[in-house]
């Protein structure tokens, strides 16, 4: 019973409490409404891809096809649960919620939307309460290593795939895993660097500070577009997505890390997928998009920060907005590229990405410094042109050999004159066959 | 012996410019040709005749289309099988076997027996045609003398189990009385 005044006396104006119980709302509608955009995003990605390859895709589920995430839901969970011989047991069960619980986490430090003056809750809630002139932040936990705590938890991510790629006792799953393992590692490093920008050009890293920081200077996707790029990219790359999905390349895989998977155990792997490109996306639209702001520049009109409910509705619309628009975006480019070879994938982490973001990282220091850093948007134009005068000198790619020898063969692109007259076939010769005690010699 | 440069093929790539070794635009281009897709083709539920025309199956038909639009041209369309009569309302086929051994999938099993007419010898007890095993290639229907084995347009065959849908006569008799109008013999 003590613990209650000490945490309505905590910080002067505003108990902790009332912040808590916003906190815990907007957590447990945030978990329900994005585990339900998790359905349809699946069911979205299905009609997308369908429109842009000429399909229809599902239709037939309720009207226009919009009960089809219920019936796959249904599906999923009428399947057995089967686990094949000599998995690990225990770390087959727990490695779908391994990669389940980081990508729900993550979540949690996203501003949905800016300050709730708790006096215009409805049906006079408020004075009953004795909340009145109270505000609140709308946000999970409002935790003052902000952005930090997303990275660690987007990175934990890895130990789900890394896991349930061992513990499926295939070596389609192993080899997925693995996978999973060197590319989050490498495209970590780009992540990392894009939020340092970020962090650089805020100077904090708690949510509300950078946003705050983007009503400033404008929105760091028009301020340093380059590390927008780059943090997206990675982002991809984080959740699995086409084009960078080697750990489940279903044509060299099987189905990667969830090979062995079935039934509800498989959704949750695919779950997770789709909460981890939606988390990315609310964390994209935090760093870059300016959170609720609805004005790029950084003049003219904006949203108000805080204010009443309507207010809050309003921007949390906008922020679901952006995230919806991004997801689309994300599934846009899944079926627009194809999937990269291993080493392309390494060499445009390696040689491309991280060596273009330390030097917006260099850039974007030497403008804060200068206390230039509305100014980045140019420093970005002129990292473009420093990339595309250095790119001439830049290490190529090993030279393949890619001479052959096509001798008179009708598969040769050479034709008319160049083309050779095919060779006579040996058996018709009156060569002498090789003997093979006098190893092998060649007939031509 | 070295292979002379003659029989030697170069089959380099063509080196990317500057552009297009930063991927963007390229990327940037090829979402542009996905998304016109999408969006000649968003909440059009398959109806647009430039891009995607879909039948939607039990609801369309291939039928109710003209022959252009990929729609149905009934008068050879090869569906199920029927026995014809005659003038008198007997069955035509004198169980010559022809069919029979004509059918590549040897789908078709015919008894014969004596026939009770006197213008003809024989006439099949049994006439049974397994449909799920018929390829519905029609050779059965040009190999009969005395046509009295036909194919008509319609294809929407369906059963509970293999037994039903193996046709003996009646059923092919039945087949014949129910689209002697639409396909007259
Ligand atoms: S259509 Fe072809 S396969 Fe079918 S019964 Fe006639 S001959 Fe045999
Ligand atoms: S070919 Fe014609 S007449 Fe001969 S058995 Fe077959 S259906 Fe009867």
């Amino acid at each position: 019973m003590t613990l209650l005044p000490t945490l309505l006396a905590a910080t002067g104006e505003t108990p902790v409490l009332a912040q808590i119980i916003t906190g815990v709302v907007v957590v447990l509608v945030m978990v329900h409404l994005i585990l339900g955009g998790c359905a349809y995003s699946i069911m979205l990605e299905r009609k997308l891809s369908a429109w842009m390859q000429d399909r229809v895709g599902p239709n037939r589920v309720g009207p226009m096809g919009l009960l089809q995430p219920i019936a796959d839901g249904l599906k999923f969970l009428l399947k057995e649960e089967y686990a094949p011989k000599g998995v690990d047991k225990v770390l087959f069960t727990l490695a779908p919620t391994f990669i389940m619980v980081p990508a729900m986490l993550g979540f949690v430090v996203i501003p949905w939307a800016g300050v709730l003056d708790l006096s215009s809750l409805p049906f006079g809630l408020s004075e009953k309460l004795g909340w009145e002139g109270w505000q609140v932040r709308v946000i999970g936990a409002d935790v003052n290593i902000g952005v930090v705590f997303m990275l660690a938890t987007a990175a934990l991510g890895v130990y789900g795939v890394a896991l349930g790629g061992w513990a499926s006792n295939s070596k389609f799953s192993f080899l997925g895993g693995l996978r999973a393992g060197a590319q989050m590692i490498s495209y970590e490093i780009p992540m990392g660097l894009a939020l340092l920008v970020v962090i650089l050009m805020a100077g904090t890293v708690t949510p509300y500070g950078i946003l705050e920081a983007q009503r400033e200077s404008g929105w760091f996707l028009v301020q340093q577009p380059i590390a927008a790029l780059l943090f997206y990219v990675c982002m991809l790359a984080e959740s699995n997505r086409t084009p960078f999905d080697l750990a489940e390349a279903e044509s060299e895989l099987v189905g990667g890390y969830h090979t062995e998977y079935s039934s509800m155990r498989f959704a949750m792997w695919f779950l997770a997928e789709y909460f981890h490109m939606i988390t990315g996306a609310a964390f994209f639209s935090l760093l870059f998009l300016g959170g609720f702001s609805v004005n790029p520049l950084p003049f003219g009109w904006d949203l108000p920060v805080e204010g009443g409910i309507g207010l809050i509705l309003l921007q949390w619309g906008v922020m679901l907005g952006k995230v919806a628009l991004l997801v689309a975006f994300a599934m846009a480019i899944r079926w627009t590229i194809p999937r990269f070879r291993f080493d392309q994938l390494m060499r445009l982490a390696w040689e491309g990405m991280i060596p273009l973001s330390l030097l917006v990282v260099m850039a974007t220091a030497v403008s804060v410094y200068l206390g230039l850093q509305n100014w980045m948007w140019l420093g970005s134009i002129g990292c473009v042109i420093v990339v595309y005068l250095v790119l001439p000198f830049m290490p190529r790619s090993a030279t393949a050999n890619r001479r052959i020898a096509i001798v008179g063969s009708r598969f040769s692109p050479l034709r008319g004159e160049d083309a050779l007259p095919p060779r006579p076939a040996v058996a018709l010769s009156d060569a002498a066959i090789p003997d093979p005690a006098q190893g092998a010699r060649s007939i031509h | 012996m070295p292979i002379p440069d003659r029989d030697i093929v170069d089959v380099s790539f063509k080196r990317l410019d500057r552009t297009e070794s930063l991927f963007v635009l390229n990327v940037f281009k090829g979402l542009g040709t996905t998304l016109r897709h999408a969006f000649q083709n968003v909440g059009r539920n398959g109806s647009n005749k430039d891009t995607l025309w879909v039948v939607q199956y039990p609801e369309q038909k291939r039928d109710d289309r003209p022959v252009e639009e990929g729609g149905q041209y009934r008068p050879t369309f090869r569906g199920v099988h029927r026995l014809n009569r005659d003038e008198d309302g007997r069955v035509r086929c004198v169980a010559c076997f022809m069919c029979a051994t004509a059918c590549p999938a040897n789908c078709i099993h015919i008894v014969a027996e004596a026939s009770p007419w006197d213008d003809r010898e024989k006439y099949p007890k049994q006439f049974d045609i397994d449909e799920l095993r018929c390829i519905y290639c029609g050779m059965c229907e040009e190999a009969c003398p005395c046509d009295a084995i036909e194919l008509t347009p319609h294809y929407e065959v369906t059963g509970l189990s293999r037994q039903e849908l193996i046709f003996d006569k009646t059923k092919l008799l039945e087949v014949y009385d129910q689209t002697v109008g639409e396909k007259p013999m």
